[in-house]
């Protein structure tokens, strides 16, 4: 009866991610959490009955979910784009410690118009280095949030 | 008519020279972030939510409002002007709106769009006054049980937002909820999934969760869809509306003032939920519903009206009961406690003034941004002209900023770039974010109310249908659940067979 019937390459992915994600949460909880009983829970109790759940719901979602007939095609950043502007936030924690706020933001940001295919370089770093001076003025100086102006390999 | 000596306390508050600067602030902010796509107000509120600390709360929760409803007022422009949606809730404005512009009528869309948020603003001011103390009353005589229900129903309602599958819907929001569970559990003090790090004892920091959601994901999208085409903005030509125009535009201005008053109050409601309820209901009503798409002046008017109405009635149980009813409220939940105040069914008799000051300061707010959009609109629309690649390196290093001074925590960053990559792959796989954020918001205090009831009920389950409260809106989660999932596994079989053939 059911044949033909496959779920679209999307709705395997989402089904593999989910049931394995809950699983793997169930299993954590399980070994590290005590459950309890309904009338006094244990830190593990909620956990236990969300990811239980979770995989339930996902899978139902997989089996009424699109058939792979439906299935549109994917479209998605060039991975360069995305490992620049995942990539960015990762440079900007590695650098604040050390450098400061004006060189975490100017190198994070500098980092990130690499992602565009229409940055030119001259104009990002003018960019960057205006932006970075631009967030001293207003968030060290105007709004005195406590941020490192520059870190302890500059300041010492 | 105690409402209105309260409302007279409120605008002494919100009057004061100190606190109109900070209703400006907000307001200007909510508008250039509404205009620009990419940066929200879930960002912009997560940036400045540090900054606020050196405010009076007052001046602090009267400008994050400012943002919130401002961003609503801000985005209809982009999305009639060039058929781009600064704003999420303005998605449903763009459909019509850029049709009216397209066949000249720009002046009149933002017109009614701007008046039409002026009128909601208004009267879901006045609703909130008048509805604020007896719910503040009736708050305090619920239960546990009563809390849960509504936490529930909450949920539930969010993913009739979601659009593709509610089953998803149903999982990003359990999602969600299990990553509102990392970090110390409060009953028991023990560590719950931290990864033996103790950046993570606290919880996943919900600005670095949002903003990585949100932001990165925004702009990776953005990029995907990178062209050389420039921006084509729509030019404004004739102003002001016709008394024809307004006549038209009345009867959905006030059917999606209503609807928005109403919807914004359910948990899990908001700015977004009833913008696109308004739409559908406008074009159900309509006589002409074969003019929607094609520049119908009710598609813009009702959820415009609708939105700004959802956008502030859902401060109600935020201020009343202390459950954030969004992302958006939950920062503002973090804004007050910031302060040393912690929102709850006291809130109104305890800080009388930051109560009903930030209440009046929205009207306030409302009459600055018809001002600030109306006459000024050419201001906004050079802020267009920026182009996407200066953009987004800027709303990126504001929002880095923003994640970073919540705690001073280089920890977080990572988890924004974590949580930046997640949110792409959940979009590629046809999840919404947006039930998952709710459930993460609402999660801990989901299990807190639970396990209390279970306390106080010696372990028995049916304590959570016993009060007629909790079982009614337990009742309606369970109708609402069914409603939105039978036509989909209805379609899913009528497709299996269809296939068949």
């Amino acid at each position: 009866m059911f044949a033909t019937y496959w779920p679209s390459r999307r709705n395997m992915v989402f089904g593999i991610v989910f049931v394995s994600f809950s699983a793997l949460m169930a299993f954590e909880t399980l070994r590290k959490l005590p459950i309890g009983t309904p009338a006094n829970m244990g830190p593990g109790f909620f956990p236990l009955l969300l990811s239980i759940s979770l995989g339930a719901i996902s899978i139902l979602a997989v089996v009424f979910g699109q058939s792979s007939a439906q299935e549109e095609p994917l479209k998605v950043a060039p991975f360069r784009a995305v490992a620049l502007v995942l990539g960015a936030p990762i440079v900007f924690s590695l650098s604040i410690d050390p450098l400061g706020l004006f060189f975490a933001v100017f190198l994070s940001v500098l980092f990130s118009t690499q992602a565009s295919i229409r940055s030119k370089i001259g104009e990002s770093i003018l960019l960057s280095a205006g932006f970075s001076a631009f967030c001293v003025l207003v968030f060290i100086y105007l709004l005195n949030l406590p941020l490192p102006l520059w870190g302890w390999l500059i300041a010492g | 008519m105690d409402f209105i000596q309260n409302l007279g306390l409120g605008f002494s508050v919100a009057l004061l020279p100190y606190n109109l600067l900070f209703c400006f602030i907000g307001c200007f902010l909510g508008t250039a972030i509404g205009v620009l796509p990419g940066i929200g107000p879930l960002g912009t509120i997560a940036i400045l939510l540090p900054v606020t600390f050196g405010v009076s709360p007052e001046a602090a929760l009267i400008m994050l409002a400012g943002i919130y409803y401002g961003a609503q007022y801000g985005g209809s422009t982009t999305a009639i002007l060039i058929n781009l949606p600064g704003e999420a809730t303005s998605a449903v404005t763009a459909i019509d709106g850029y049709q009216m512009a397209r066949q000249g009528r720009a002046g009149t869309a933002l017109a009614v769009a701007a008046l039409g948020s002026f009128f909601a603003g208004t009267v879901a001011t006045l609703a909130i006054a008048i509805f604020a103390k007896p719910l503040t009353s009736l708050a305090l005589s619920f239960s546990p049980a009563d809390y849960f229900a509504l936490m529930v129903l909450g949920l539930v309602a969010s993913i009739a937002l979601a659009h593709g599958s509610v089953l998803k819907g149903l999982a990003m929001i359990l999602l969600g909820l299990l990553l509102g569970c990392v970090g110390t559990d409060s009953y028991t003090g023990a560590m719950r999934f931290t990864l033996g790090t103790l950046d993570l004892a606290d919880g996943i920091p919900i600005v670095a969760f949002g903003a990585g959601i949100y932001a990165l994901g925004e702009i990776l999208r953005g990029i995907e869809n990178e062209s050389d085409a420039p921006v084509s903005v729509i030019p404004v030509n004739n102003r002001l509306p016709s008394l024809a125009d307004l006549k038209e535009a009345t009867a959905p201005v006030v059917r999606g003032t209503l609807l928005g008053s109403v919807l914004g109050v359910l948990p899990g409601g908001g700015a977004l939920l009833s913008a696109f309820t308004s739409y559908a209901m406008e074009k159900k009503l309509s006589r002409t519903p074969e003019r929607f798409g094609h520049g119908a002046m009710a598609g813009v008017a009702g959820p415009e009206s609708a939105n700004n109405a959802g956008a502030q009635t859902s401060f109600i149980p935020m201020l009343t009961l202390g459950i954030p009813s969004n992302p958006i409220m939950a920062l503002m939940v973090g804004a007050l406690i910031l302060q040393g105040i912690i929102p709850g069914p006291n809130l109104i008799t305890e800080q009388p003034k930051l109560f009903w000051g930030v209440i009046a300061s929205m009207w306030v707010g409302n009459l600055i941004l018809v001002i600030l959009n109306l006459p000024l609109i050419g201001l906004w629309l050079k802020l267009l002209k920026i182009r996407p690649h200066f953009l987004f390196p800027t709303i990126l290093g504001f929002s880095m900023i923003g994640v970073y001074s919540v705690g001073n925590s280089a920890f977080d960053l990572y988890l924004m770039a974590i949580f930046g990559a997640a949110g792409y792959v959940l979009g590629k796989l046809d999840c919404e974010p947006a039930p998952m954020l709710l459930g993460f918001v609402l999660g801990p205090l989901l299990e807190e109310y639970l396990r209390r009831a279970m306390i106080l009920a010696d372990g028995d389950a049916t304590v959570l249908i016993q009060r007629p409260l909790s079982a009614t809106l337990l009742a309606v989660a369970a109708a609402l659940l069914v409603v939105i999932l039978l036509p989909f596994i209805r379609k899913r079989r009528k497709e299996v067979f269809v296939e068949d053939e």
